[in-house]
């Protein structure tokens, strides 16, 4: 149960981070909201104020959850195999979330 | 104008919950890994910080276009572009807890109370200081025109 529980909150954590980072760097596919028109558009006009933190801030969030639903429900069966790929899925996810931590600080402060 | 302002206050609210509820968890966790666990405050933790990061994420939804155009774009792009940059880097950061609050929640839930994990742990102390700091850098801006 808690290899489980480690190798879906891994999983989830991972993909959400992964979800954020390319979300962030690419900016592919994001709906945008321009907050003084009250519309969302995926193609948002130059000089209006558009924002795409709606957009990305839900995508992370949804993937974190169904990539841990997911994990949960195809976890290994057999609790050491689970519980090693658990603790590789918890490395790779601190690292995304620290790199993505560390580029959105450096995206934001370059824009000034 | 009332409700945004009502919607400010709840957002604060909440988010003092979180970071209260966050921080006692990462100190009864680190008791519990030293043999001294408190079954009940390990489990009731983690749902009222998630139950808050929750009250904080919509309310914090619904009152941001506001800040966007009249606060931001109107003054703060302008007056002091550093709170606009600490600002955004604090909305970001709220997104990237909210994977480790779910986990938090879902390792509480399935680990025994005596044995918390190292990434329990690790999810409750990173929850904890990104709350702690994005609490400190909204009372910085907030307070941009005040004190």
């Amino acid at each position: 149960m808690s290899a489980r529980a480690r190798f879906a909150t891994g999983a989830g954590t991972l993909a959400a981070a992964t979800v954020y980072l390319v979300a962030t760097t690419t900016r592919l596919g994001l709906l945008f909201y321009l907050p003084t028109r009250g519309e969302w558009t995926f193609d948002p006009p130059t000089g209006v104020i558009a924002m795409d933190w709606f957009a990305r801030s839900n995508a992370t969030l949804a993937a974190g959850a169904l990539a841990t639903w997911a994990a949960w429900r195809w976890a290994p069966a057999d609790p050491k195999r689970c519980a090693r790929h658990a603790g590789r899925l918890w490395a790779l996810g601190w690292m995304m979330l620290g790199w993505s931590a560390a580029y959105t600080a450096m995206w934001l402060i370059a824009q000034r | 104008m009332f409700w945004i302002k009502l919607g400010l206050v709840l957002h604060t609210i909440a988010a003092g919950a979180l970071t209260g509820s966050a921080t006692h968890l990462a100190l009864t966790l680190r008791k519990a890994r030293r043999g001294r666990p408190n079954p009940r405050l390990q489990r009731l933790y983690p749902a009222v910080a998630a139950g808050c990061y929750l009250a904080v994420y919509v309310l914090g939804t619904l009152i941001y276009p506001r800040y966007r155009v009249e606060v931001r774009a109107n003054w703060l792009d302008d007056h002091a572009p550093w709170a606009s940059v600490l600002f955004d880097l604090k909305e970001n950061l709220a997104t990237l807890l909210g994977p480790l609050v779910l986990a938090m929640v879902v390792l509480s839930r399935a680990e025994e109370p005596a044995k918390p994990s190292r990434a329990l742990l690790g999810c409750a102390a990173a929850v904890a200081l990104g709350v702690w700091f994005n609490v400190v850098s909204g009372l910085l801006v907030g307070s941009m025109r005040s004190v």
